[in-house]
């Protein structure tokens, strides 16, 4: 069953990745140009916590670590750290996938919000481990807030174009 | 059947799962400045997508040349029109002139900068900015062609932006001051206390290790000191703006707002040791990695 579906697999990550190289090259270069050289939307969460939401594969590890590598070539933010909170996320997603309700645009937003602070937290937790600067770890917590916001609102119509590009069904974890 | 089908993928589940997960701590839990070296894969997809974002910046600066002086002119009454075009036109061709002078102005400053360096100075176009929350890189369009190396200091007008971390054929990424792994060792000009320079947030930096019996003062200016064989010596980093003495502790907290203005850097200067673009082969194995 696998094997079946791997073309389709492969197919849908490599759109996934091209995508988000789009939007990585805006994040790094439209938005700054526009004068907001401190805001960079983390669109490598946003890629992550859809495929942790909505696929179901044996391979999802290895889809986090493919989308960091990707996210890689525009920073040199560590991918270990991304791929690890990415991970812990994937494991809590996969207590909760029962209660997670997906059907509405604004419980998506709010699911996309509350997990990408959760993200933020724990890197500001990691932060704080590595410099032991309590107020750096707080004020990267503080500034990562209007982010978060961006891309819970972008979540809904970003969700439904992978969703397509994925070929799923509206609301469905569906397996590859 | 089903069963059995189930069983194999919750092992391969979690065979991948671990396996992804130890391939993370290792490189996680690895001491030391983040790695400098680019993987094959990230130089060609940099060198790749490096052209598209110099070319979403030339939209950019068209399109809002665009809105400034056609837009704003589409509700002037058509008996004017001809006449509009032409104010338009030299409106567009002034602002060309005025954009050309600027430009003239800020690269002969930039040459003009550190006329004692021995120093060959490449002048290198910002293109990008790194999109990681805690990084701050820029990206510009000058790379191993133009014979860049890891290490190189890299400075604008106002002074020190930073040093080149990675470098693809044609691009390369500058770590700035602001960002909290570049760590500058720096000199009050006033005391010459030393202290080493690290980025801290919103824009600015701190000096740490500067003894509270050390009297600084605010606006008190900041230079590199020369050591550690990255930065040459004299190069300004920026002014103190806050100093907080607490009554414990052998030294004080120093924040200093660079001297560059991030937020406009267009264009910036990479010196290279002369020498060392003279006699490549040799300087590689004198210098080896700069700590």
């Amino acid at each position: 069953m696998i094997h079946s579906r791997l073309p389709h697999t492969l197919t849908a990550l490599l759109l996934t990745l091209l995508l988000l190289m789009a939007l990585e090259v805006i994040s790094a270069t439209f938005i700054p140009a526009i004068g907001l050289e401190y805001f960079f939307p983390p669109f490598n969460i946003l890629f992550i916590l859809f495929l942790v939401f909505r696929i179901k594969s044996p391979f999802l590890p290895l889809f986090i670590l493919i989308v960091q590598l990707t996210h890689g070539i525009f920073s040199i933010e560590s991918w270990s750290q991304g791929t690890l909170i990415g991970l812990l996320i994937y494991l809590g997603i996969s207590y909760l996938k029962n209660i997670i309700d997906f059907s509405t645009t604004v419980s998506t937003m709010m699911i996309t919000l509350l997990t990408a602070l959760t993200w933020h937290f724990i890197t500001s937790l990691f932060l704080y481990m590595n410099r032991g600067d309590f107020s750096f770890a707080l004020n990267f917590l503080w500034e990562s807030i209007p982010e978060c916001l961006f891309i819970s609102i972008l979540s809904p119509a970003l969700f439904n174009l992978l969703g397509r590009i994925w070929k799923m069904g509206s609301g469905n974890r569906v397996g590859v | 059947m089903l069963a059995n089908f189930l069983e194999r993928e919750n092992r391969l589940k979690v065979i991948v799962f671990v396996l992804v997960s130890s391939i993370s701590l290792f490189d996680a839990m690895k001491k030391g400045p983040p790695k400098q070296t680019s993987s094959l894969f990230e130089r060609t997809m940099i060198d790749l997508l490096g052209p598209l974002q110099n070319s979403i910046f030339e939209i950019k600066y068209g399109l809002s040349n665009f809105v400034h002086h056609y837009l704003n002119l589409v509700e002037v009454k058509k008996d004017n029109g001809m006449l509009a075009r032409e104010i338009s036109r030299l409106k567009n061709q002034i602002f060309q002139f005025e954009e050309l002078r600027k430009e003239n102005r800020r690269l002969k400053e930039l040459f003009g900068l550190g006329k004692g360096l021995e120093h060959e100075k490449i002048l290198a176009q910002v293109i990008g900015w790194d999109t990681g929350r805690n990084v701050k890189l820029i990206r510009v369009n000058r790379g191993k062609d133009s014979g860049i190396e890891n290490d190189l200091p890299v400075v604008a007008v106002d002074g020190l932006v930073g040093r080149v971390h990675r470098v693809s054929d044609s691009f390369s990424d500058i770590m700035t001051v602001l960002d909290q792994r570049n760590r500058v060792d720096g000199i009050i000009t006033k005391t010459r206390s030393h202290g080493i320079i690290e980025g801290h947030y919103e824009g600015k930096c701190i000096m740490k290790y500067v003894t509270r019996s050390k009297q600084v003062v605010l606006d008190d200016e900041i230079i590199t000191s020369g050591l550690g064989r990255i930065y040459p010596k004299g190069l300004q980093i920026g002014k103190i703006s806050k100093i907080e003495r607490e009554s414990y502790g052998i030294t004080q907290f120093i924040e200093l707002t660079p001297s560059v203005d991030f937020g406009k850097l267009e264009e910036v200067i990479i010196l290279k040791p002369k020498e060392r673009s003279h006699r490549p082969a040799q300087r590689k194995h004198a210098t080896g990695a700069v700590p």
